[in-house]
C-alpha cells in the first residue's frame, strides 16, 4: 500500500497515542506525589512531572496541527479548534478538543501560580482528571486504534495504574471526612506542594 | 556562629542546589527522550501496519463504514473520496477503443410485400322478437 499520502495521518494518530500516554503517566505521577508518603525525592518527582506534562501537549498540538496537513480529512483550523464544529465524529472530536484545552490551560497555570494563588491553583488543579478522562473518551470514541491489541497494551500499562490511582483517591474522598486519610496513602493530599 | 560556618553552610546549601537543578535538568532531557522514542516507536509501528495492509481503517480487516459516522463538510466541497476509504481516488483512465469504420455496403432489401387482411366476416345480428301485445282482457 502506498503510504505516502498518509504520513499526516499516520503522525497524527502516533503523537495522539504518545499524547495519551504522557498524560497518563503524569497524572499517576501527580498523584503519586499528592500522596504523604515521605519520599525524599519529592523534587525530582516534581521534575519529571513537569516535563511529562509539557511533552504531553506538545503531543497534543503535533496530534491536531498534523492534521491540517492530511488532504484526506482536511479539518480546517476550525475542524481542529472549535469544539463540535469539525465534520468528523463531531461529538468524540469535540470531547479531545475540550480536553486538549482543559489540560493545556491547567498545565500552563502552573507558572501562574503565584498571580492566581496557590490553594485555588490546587483546587483547579484537581481539575486535571477529569480532563484527562475526557481524553480517554475522546480515544476511545475517536481513536482509530482503540481496538487494537497494542495499543490496549501499551496504553494499558500506564492508563490502568493511573486510573486506579485517582479511583482511590476519589474513593477517599467519597468515604470519607471522618476516616483517617492514611488508609489510602497515596490519596491523602489533593496536590504537590508548591515549589 | 561565627562567619566562616555561615559561609561554608551557604556554599553547601548552593552546591546541594546546583546539583539538584542538574538532575532535575537530566531528568526533563530524559523524559523528553523517552517520549520523542515512544511518538517514534507508536509512528512505526502505525506506519508498518499501514504499509503492510492491516491498518485498521484502511486494511481489509476494518469493518465496512467503520469511518461512516458522517462526511467532512470540508472534502465534500472539494470532491474528495468518501470516508467509507482512506485511499486516494485512482481514477483509471477509460480504454479507448478505436473506432472502426467498417465499409457501408448496400445491402437490397427486397420489396416489403404488404400484408393482404381479409376483413372479418361480420353476422347481422338477431333482429329483436317483437313484443307480445298485452290486452285488457288477458
Amino acid at each position: 500500500m502506498n503510504v505516502a499520502p498518509h504520513l499526516f495521518w499516520i503522525t497524527s494518530r502516533a503523537a495522539g497515542g504518545a499524547a495519551l500516554l504522557l498524560a497518563s503517566a503524569s497524572v499517576g505521577l501527580g498523584l503519586m506525589m499528592g500522596s504523604k508518603r515521605k519520599t525524599e525525592n519529592k523534587r525530582d518527582f516534581r521534575a519529571v512531572h513537569e516535563a511529562l506534562s509539557l511533552t504531553a501537549l506538545a503531543m497534543v498540538a503535533l496530534h491536531g496541527l498534523s492534521l491540517l496537513g492530511d488532504a484526506w480529512l482536511n479539518p480546517g483550523l476550525g475542524g481542529i479548534a472549535i469544539p463540535f464544529v469539525g465534520a468528523y465524529r463531531p461529538l468524540w472530536t469535540g470531547l479531545g478538543i475540550v480536553a486538549g484545552y482543559g489540560l493545556a490551560g491547567l498545565g500552563i497555570s502552573y507558572y501562574f501560580r503565584n498571580r492566581i494563588g496557590a490553594a485555588r491553583w490546587r483546587r483547579a488543579h484537581r481539575l486535571t482528571a477529569v480532563f484527562w478522562l475526557l481524553a480517554i473518551v475522546h480515544t476511545i470514541g475517536a481513536g482509530s486504534d482503540a481496538a487494537q491489541v497494542w495499543f490496549l497494551l501499551i496504553s494499558g500499562a500506564l492508563v490502568v495504574p493511573a486510573a486506579l490511582l485517582l479511583a482511590l483517591r476519589w474513593l477517599a474522598r467519597i468515604g470519607g471526612a471522618g476516616e483517617s486519610p492514611q488508609r489510602f496513602p497515596m490519596a491523602a493530599s489533593s496536590a504537590p506542594p508548591a515549589r | 556562629m561565627d562567619s566562616y560556618e555561615k559561609i561554608e553552610r551557604k556554599r553547601n546549601a548552593r552546591r546541594r542546589r546546583r546539583a539538584q537543578q542538574l538532575r532535575a535538568g537530566a531528568l526533563r532531557s530524559r523524559v523528553v527522550a523517552i517520549s520523542l522514542a515512544c511518538f517514534a516507536l507508536l509512528w512505526g509501528i502505525v506506519f508498518v501496519q499501514m504499509a503492510t495492509g492491516n491498518d485498521p481503517v484502511l486494511g481489509p480487516a476494518a469493518p465496512h463504514g467503520s469511518r461512516t459516522a458522517s462526511r467532512p463538510r470540508s472534502s465534500a466541497a472539494s470532491g474528495s473520496p468518501p470516508l467509507e476509504s482512506r485511499q486516494p481516488e485512482v481514477v483509471e483512465p477509460e480504454p479507448v477503443e478505436p473506432e472502426v469504420v467498417e465499409p457501408e455496403v448496400e445491402v437490397e432489401e427486397p420489396p416489403v410485400e404488404e400484408e393482404f387482411v381479409e376483413p372479418e366476416a361480420v353476422e347481422p345480428e338477431p333482429e329483436p322478437e317483437p313484443a307480445p301485445v298485452v290486452t285488457s282482457s288477458s
